[in-house]
């Protein structure tokens, strides 16, 4: 009960808004710090890889940005849903504000993919089931965002693109799943296995790095977007106007 | 060479340090966006806070 009480505050604009205020510092330092170690070390200490060479540090870009992909897309699809059911519009906010984020880091993914896709396979592009389905996952992006754009009245657009985030979710499964359930040319995963992590620690811990030093950023730039959407959608709101006068 | 980088990497530094380079417009593009998109909403906020206060 205390959770769901919690739960209801936060999802009040006022509060969102302070609080969203107040994390933004403690996103983006230590987002910095991490990547800078992650990227650094990813770059020029850790060891050279037996069968990739130098070619194989893509993934210190890569292999962030595809996580973040993922991510953004399931919370915008999650946070959709809560809006849907529970009627909490800041859930519509937060798709919004997560949706060109995400949609940046996948063409991101994409390109850097491509990128190491052409030393490794010969090939820049393949229609291989991961590459198809990330590629369906931009689409699913400019889709949601396409989509926003064309309703005039904020409420038509935030329950039709709900309607989109939530559908699209089924992707992401696919997405993570498709180097299991079919033959493909990408590498299967490297981290997250059964057996452990397929690389030493001397290249594994860079990446982790990179891994939350990217999460932490795009938890930055959501909580500015979020804040800006909060401030269009209650411009009207009396709470929004004591505190721009008071400050 | 077994530890770090050959700094030219031979054929492959186009492609990482193509990525790395890409990286760094991605993450600045979207600060800058993000920005902007916030300062916008504050401009449009103030701007109707000082067309209800206009007598």
């Amino acid at each position: 009960m205390a959770l769901w009480t919690w739960f209801h505050r936060l999802a009040s604009p006022p509060s969102c808004f302070r609080v969203a205020k107040t994390l933004q510092p403690w996103f983006w330092v230590p987002a910095l710090v991490l990547l800078g170690y992650g990227l650094f070390t990813g770059l020029f200490i850790a060891p050279k890889d037996y069968q990739q060479g130098d070619a194989y540090r893509i993934i210190y870009i890569h292999a962030p940005s595809a996580w973040l992909s993922l991510l953004a897309y399931s919370t915008m699809a999650i946070a959709s849903a809560i809006a849907i059911i529970w009627r909490i519009k800041l859930g519509h906010a937060l798709a919004a504000a997560l949706a060109p984020i995400g949609a940046s880091f996948t063409v991101l993914c994409l390109v850097t993919g491509s990128l190491w896709g052409r030393p490794m396979w010969g090939a820049y592009w393949a229609w291989d089931a991961r590459l198809t389905s990330e590629l369906i996952l931009l689409f699913l992006y400019a889709g949601y965002m396409a989509l926003r754009a064309a309703f005039d009245e904020l409420e038509r657009a935030d329950r039709t693109s709900a309607i989109l985030a939530m559908v699209g979710l089924i992707n992401v499964p696919v997405i993570h799943y498709s180097v299991v359930w079919w033959n493909s040319l990408h590498q299967g995963s490297t981290v997250i296995r059964a057996a452990g992590p397929a690389m030493p620690s001397s290249m594994l811990v860079p990446l982790l790095a990179c891994f939350v030093g990217f999460t932490l950023l795009l938890a930055y730039f959501a909580c500015i977007r979020l804040r800006a959407e909060i401030l269009l959608r209650e411009r009207a709101a009396s709470w929004l106007n004591e505190l721009l006068e008071t400050t | 060479m077994d530890g770090g980088i050959d700094i030219h990497m031979g054929s492959y530094g186009v492609y990482v340090y193509g990525s790395y380079a890409l990286m760094l417009l991605v993450v600045i593009g979207n600060w800058l966006s993000a920005r902007r998109h916030e300062r916008r909403a504050q401009r449009q906020v103030k701007a109707r806070l000082t067309r209800a206060h206009r007598p």
